[in-house]
């Protein structure tokens, strides 16, 4: 287990340099001077220089590059070029929004998922089974931030503690916060949940019709019992490596709900700097995001083996 | 004949491909006719209702929606196709070498394609958006870079089970080249679960390609899209819920159409699948 652990730690230190060196080449070796798309087509030589020096521009590649990974390393992710804060400040703020945003639409997709995926399992065929296949196909069809303008539509007009836009901040109560962010957390979970669906559905199926189901049928165990005792320990490896799949998209989805409910989080943040070109926060929020994406696949990993001692001896 | 006698015998991939059909002939059609015209702006009829002012209503612009949705469906397309289909060039050049190869280079070309993925599409565009400026071109290379390693895996996986089968075996022995087999038998044997990979991407493409031009990346006003329509309407929302419902449903439609497409080809193509599908 010790080894298997050694070994991720080092092919996911791998993966994260390669990303940050990814990143770095996009914004850095594209044509374009970022000092001169700062300030204008009117800028003087001697100020553009300036900025260049300041910016650290002049150096060569590999040590800027260097500096970079060296100052991220340290807990230094940049000044952001429009705000002119510290982009950790900057980062810290936002986190508190959209890391219980996506918590939250990954818990409402999972219990709804993979719930119903075991249910119309169990009851395949019935009108249960049927509805939710429609509606998996709807999930997969509405993007969510589509989904999201028709619940503003639909939904906060009947329900005034659900009004959409903006974010009270934790500091006005837990309860007023995540009413904020329910709604959005429902539509990013949609898509998610219709996945889930799908495939706990399908290999429930397969684990339904394994011997030691039909043991434990015979035995006259009760189908709750068998749903929860046998069927899900065993479907929860492809679900899990499903979900790891879908962490790119979902982080794609959150940026966008973000910019529907307008929330203060990473990905409004990001947004605006793609729009103000403020390449050190677009270079620092891409390594943070895509980093994110590398850990918590590696993380799912991990429980899997933890879950499943065949794994490990292998 | 054959070949449609099959369709019906499936009522998915029949509603696909009608879906499917209908979203290309709207976005050929709008080449050379659509109902109004998508420029011209009529203030009186800003916001009217749908069959108010033509037949899905007119805009904040007054501008005919029927017409700009029909625009809309070419320029996602635009978007789309080029970029899914580039991105499955490449990927399937990775997978079959990977799958060919196996041992060090299979496992290199599979770590760089798991980083790629960790790039979400988004966060491509983004990128790209900040250094060249948000057009439709800095869409269709994230959406192509995302569908690299999508490509790529689905490739490797069916070939390196067709790599193991004794007819390949045999052509080896043959004295084949490790290319000529990739392509004269490999390939032709998993064109099917590319195919059905191809509709299903490029139902995600459609998707992006919305959410792209939701926050500004892809086609500039006035050429109209439907993640843009979205974006404008928002102001809208309570008294011209139409501005919404419209580009939303012509999103949801387009998208889902390609899905039931795939599922449907699987369902007909995969032998294996059939009779999975047998317990649905």
């Amino acid at each position: 287990m010790l080894r298997l652990l050694a070994g991720k730690v080092v092919s996911v230190t791998i993966s994260l340099l390669v990303v940050s060196v990814v990143i770095f080449l996009i914004l850095d070796l594209l044509p374009g001077d970022p000092a001169a798309i700062l300030l204008g087509t009117a800028a003087q030589e001697d100020t553009l220089a300036a900025l260049r020096q300041q910016m650290g521009l002049d150096l060569p590649l590999i040590t800027r590059y260097l500096n970079w990974v060296g100052d991220v390393l340290r807990g230094d992710m940049g000044t952001s070029l429009i705000y002119h804060i510290p982009v950790s400040t900057l980062v810290a703020e936002r986190f508190g929004v959209t890391l219980p945003l996506t918590f939250l639409a990954v818990v409402i997709a999972g219990i709804i998922g993979i719930g119903s995926g075991a249910i119309a399992a169990f009851y395949r065929n019935g009108l249960f089974d049927r509805l939710s296949r429609i509606f998996a196909h709807a999930g997969l069809a509405i993007p969510g931030f589509c989904l999201g303008l028709v619940l503003i539509l639909t939904v906060s007009r009947h329900f005034s503690s659900l009004q959409p836009g903006g974010f009270p901040g934790w500091s006005a109560g837990f309860m007023p916060a995540l009413y904020a962010l329910l709604l959005p957390a429902l539509a990013l979970a949609a898509s998610l949940a219709s996945v889930l669906f799908r495939v706990s559905r399908s290999v429930m199926i397969d684990v339904i019709r394994a011997d030691f189901v039909r043991t434990a049928f015979a035995k006259g165990v009760s189908r709750f019992r068998i749903m929860w005792r046998h069927a899900l320990p065993n479907s929860l490896h492809p679900i899990l490596t499903v979900l790891g799949l879908q962490i790119s998209l979902l982080v794609a989805g959150t940026v966008l709900i973000e910019s529907v409910f307008d929330l203060p989080g990473i990905g409004q943040l990001i947004i605006n700097a793609m729009m103000q070109r403020d390449f050190v926060v677009i270079r620092a929020l891409a390594l943070l995001l895509a980093g994110g994406v590398i850990i918590i696949n590696a993380l799912i990993e991990l429980v899997q083996l933890a879950l499943d001692p065949r794994l490990r001896a292998r | 004949m054959i070949a449609l006698s099959r369709i019906r015998k499936h009522p998915t991939l029949l509603c696909g491909l009608v879906l499917t059909v209908l979203l290309i002939a709207a976005a050929l059609v709008s080449f050379v006719w659509t109902p109004g015209d998508p420029v011209r702006l009529r203030i009186a009829l800003r916001l009217k209702a749908p069959l108010e002012a033509g037949l899905l209503g007119a805009d904040q612009l007054g501008r005919d929606m029927a017409s700009l949705v029909m625009i809309g469906a070419r320029n996602t397309l635009i978007v789309a196709w080029p970029a899914v289909l580039a991105g499955a060039c490449v990927g399937i050049l990775l997978g079959s070498f990977a799958a060919s190869r196996r041992g060090r280079v299979d496992r290199i070309i599979m770590r760089v394609c798991d980083v790629t993925f960790a790039f979400p599409a988004l966060l491509i565009a983004i990128m790209i958006g900040a250094v060249y400026g948000g057009g439709p071109l800095a869409a269709i290379w994230a959406i192509a870079l995302f569908n690299v390693p999508v490509f790529a895996r689905v490739t490797r996986g069916a070939a390196q089970k067709i790599w193991a089968m004794d007819y390949i075996l045999a052509a080896k022995a043959l004295g084949k080249s490790r290319w000529a087999i990739a392509i004269e038998d490999v390939l032709p044997n998993i064109a099917g679960v590319i195919i059905i990979q191809l509709m299903v991407q490029l139902a995600m493409a459609i998707i992006m390609e919305a959410g792209f031009s939701y926050v500004g990346i892809g086609f500039a006003p006035p050429d109209p899209s439907w993640g843009r329509m979205l974006k404008e309407a928002q102001t809208y929302i309570g008294i011209a819920p139409h501005l919404i419902l419209v580009p939303g449903c012509a999103i949801a439609f387009a998208v889902l159409g390609l899905n039931l497409l795939g599922d449907g080809l699987r369902d007909m193509l995969d032998p294996a699948m059939r009779r999975r599908n047998h317990k649905s």
